[in-house]
């Protein structure tokens, strides 16, 4: 059984065939390979994998802000009841400015190192989402009373985020300012201008772990206190388990698993979610995976049945002919892989401990890295 | 330590390096063969003439003590007499440093408001036909020598269309009508009120300095358009356009001052680069610049002149390098607050 319908109920946004191909001097790589996905009203979904699965430029097409060329963009984008990709450049920053907003993956080169946080954060609250903004009304609105209030908004949503000090912050420069303070406040400029969905792109990850626990904390508050509905991207997967409802797992430009966050961890199904899941560090335990064998597919040729067949330990001849199909096992729950469909008995579907066995493995005690 | 305390003992090893350069400006034009009384006094003069002169511009002293009066006499602003002139060289350098540096300064503006402009243009549409356009004429302006492009100005607008003034300053019909305030004819024909002679002034500085600032517009319109290009690809750009603001704001706000930051370097160096080039142009053009009295000066062993023109030289290329400091820790908190950190 495929899953026609989107998977959110109430869907705010839904990516429905979403193809993206790059041109090369060495031909076309396919890399996002018919994406769907949904995100309900109020809903927060996680897109995780690892890196160079496609994660970002699933977002990046969402958000338009891939170059075509090189990239080739089809497939079908609704939000809000809007097709986004047959939008003009022009209706679209409207649509984007004003209702999505984002957080960058990186705090340390998403400010403008040579303008202070107020001014960066003022022409945001100000002009944010008014792309059409001309010159000459710029200037009238920048040195309106306008521009106070605009202030006064930021101020307040520096004080929301709790960063430290806020006065002294609109006016220092980025550089000033330690990874943790510039991540609340590329967090406070991206709801600036109240957008109904966010869409944060490995929020927190370069910064340690303690503060990137603090922001996620403050990320849950935010999400409840503003009503939005939030796309996050991430390939740790604790990060997916602490604030998500519900999880995409994505390999190889697919989505190859989907499930709310409860039952990916207590069940995965598809053999690469089991293996992620296997080879997160743990402090106790006699052994722990270092990770799943083999690297992901070359984009320019690959496999043509299952992307994961050539590191999968329970890949078959049938696997490496076609794509398996989407298998709906239960509410909001699918897996794209031929051992779920429902001729295969369910004893042999493996579970985490028997995909464990089939990955390289160290003794345990150790923390491992990432 | 703070950004003016760095900028005060940037302004002291300034000092330092004049000093270095008199020293070696002085030792070099007083060593060099031919002796300055006999060019002075002229082949007719008889040889107790010429001892007597020297002895009185005290050629005979050891030059350590000929440089420490040099150096007397710089502190209560004397160069010196010119050889050539019979005037103070420090009466001529102020005669005729205003109107090289007034062709200068026009270069230089000419490079930045072209330069720049083309500049953010050709970034804006890389590879496309600007692009290839800007990047042809850049091409061509940094390769062809300026006395060239001078001289091909002169044919072309001067001769051939008969548009513009070939020589001079300003038309001799308004010799009387302007009186010398600054010795920058742009300012001094204004503040006689004599509007005719200045836009006549513009008509006479327009090729030259159009000549003098072509290979700087090249490159300022090369780094500027790579440095944009770079600018661009930073993620602070992209979020930028990502919260929807007006994309002329993104380019020519948020991208354009990160972009200036290594066009304001060269911007300095082609200043120096620009005094040295003047002299071609103002032989070109014959302008009554500093550059080209200098060269006269050299070529007669007019040691005073050579080693008053050189200072100024000097003094105007480390001032402006001096500025460049303080507009970068400007532009850039980075720099400044980096400085501020270090102790």
């Amino acid at each position: 059984m495929k899953l026609d319908e989107p998977v959110a109920e109430n869907p705010l946004l839904t990516v429905e065939d979403l193809e993206v191909g790059f041109e090369s001097f060495d031909g076309l790589a396919e890399v996002i390979d018919g994406v769907n996905l949904s995100i309900g009203k109020g809903e927060v979904v996680t897109i995780a994998g690892e890196t160079g699965c496609g994660k970002s430029v699933t977002m990046k097409s969402i958000l338009r802000l891939l170059n075509q060329p090189p990239a080739r963009v089809n497939g079908e984008i609704t939000f809000d009841g809007t097709e986004l990709l047959s939008l003009s450049d022009r209706e679209f920053e409207r649509v984007k400015g004003q209702r999505m907003s984002l957080v960058f993956q990186d705090p340390m080169s998403s400010l403008n190192p040579t303008f202070t946080i107020g001014e960066q954060l003022t022409d945001t609250a100000q002009f944010g989402g008014d792309s059409d903004t001309g010159v000459v009304e710029f200037f009238r609105r920048r040195f309106s009373g306008e521009r106070d209030e605009a202030r006064e908004r930021v101020l307040e949503m520096l004080r929301e985020v709790q960063m430290p000090d806020p006065e002294n912050i609109m006016d220092s420069y980025p550089t000033q300012l330690s990874g943790g303070m510039r991540q609340r406040a590329l967090i406070a400029q991206a709801l600036l201008n109240e957008p109904d969905l966010l869409i944060a792109d490995e929020i927190g990850t370069a910064l340690d772990v303690t503060i990137h626990d603090q922001i996620l904390d403050l990320l849950k508050d935010l999400i409840e206190n503003h009503d939005l509905s939030v796309l996050m991207i991430t390939h740790n997967l604790g990060v997916a388990r602490q604030v998500s409802d519900r999880v995409y797992v994505m390999y190889g430009g697919r989505i190859v698993e989907t499930a709310p966050t409860e039952e990916l961890f207590e069940n995965p199904k598809h053999p690469y979610t089991q293996g992620l899941i296997a080879s997160i560090p743990r402090l106790t335990g006699d052994e722990m995976a270092t990770g799943i064998d083999g690297s992901i597919p070359e984009y320019l040729d690959p496999p043509p049945g299952c992307r994961f067949a050539p590191r999968c330990p329970y890949a078959t001849a049938e696997c490496e002919e076609a794509r398996p199909e989407m298998y709906e096992r239960g509410p909001q729950t699918g897996v794209e892989c031929v051992l779920y469909d429902e001729a295969v008995p369910a004893s042999e579907r493996p579970t985490v401990e028997e995909t464990r066995s089939h990955m390289t493995r160290r003794p345990g005690k150790q923390t491992g890295g990432d | 330590m703070k950004y003016w305390q760095y900028l005060v003992r940037r302004l002291a090893g300034i000092l330092v390096s004049l000093i270095g350069l008199s020293i070696i400006i002085f030792t070099t034009s007083r060593v060099l063969p031919g002796n300055p009384a006999r060019m002075a006094l002229g082949a007719l003069a008889s040889e107790e003439q010429v001892q007597a002169l020297a002895a009185e511009m005290g050629l005979n002293e050891p030059i350590p003590i000929q440089y420490l009066d040099y150096m007397r006499g710089l502190l209560v602003g004397d160069l010196g007499t010119s050889l050539e002139t019979k005037r103070a060289v420090s009466t001529d350098i102020v005669y005729y440093l205003p109107a090289t540096l007034e062709l200068i300064t026009v270069s230089m503006f000419l490079t930045i408001v072209i330069g720049i402009p083309l500049g953010v243009i050709a970034a804006q549409n890389k590879d496309g036909f600007a692009d290839n356009a800007t990047r042809l004429v850049a091409f061509f302006s940094v390769s062809v020598p300026g006395f060239f492009i001078a001289i091909m100005f002169q044919l072309i607008f001067g001769y051939l269309l008969e548009w513009l003034p070939i020589t001079g300053r300003l038309g001799s019909e308004f010799g009387s009508g302007v009186s010398r305030f600054t010795g920058f004819l742009l300012v001094d024909t204004l503040l006689s009120g004599n509007l005719a002679a200045h836009v006549d002034a513009w008509a006479h500085i327009i090729l030259p300095a159009l000549a003098l600032s072509l290979a700087g517009i090249g490159q300022v319109m090369r780094i500027t358009r790579s440095s944009m290009i770079d600018v661009k690809d930073q993620d602070y750009v992209e979020a930028e356009r990502g919260f929807g603001l007006p994309s002329w704001l993104v380019t020519y706000k948020y991208t354009l001052k990160n972009a200036f930051i290594p066009t304001l370097t060269i911007l300095g160096l082609l200043y120096a680069s620009l005094l040295g080039n003047a002299f071609l142009i103002e032989l070109v053009y014959s302008w009554p610049g500093l550059a080209s009295y200098g060269v006269t000066a050299v070529l007669n062993n007019d040691f005073n002149a050579v080693v008053g023109v050189t200072m100024t030289i000097g003094v105007a290329f480390v001032s402006i390098n001096f500025l460049v400091d303080v507009l970068l820790g400007r532009v850039d908190p980075r720099i400044r607050l980096a400085m501020e950190e270090a102790t």
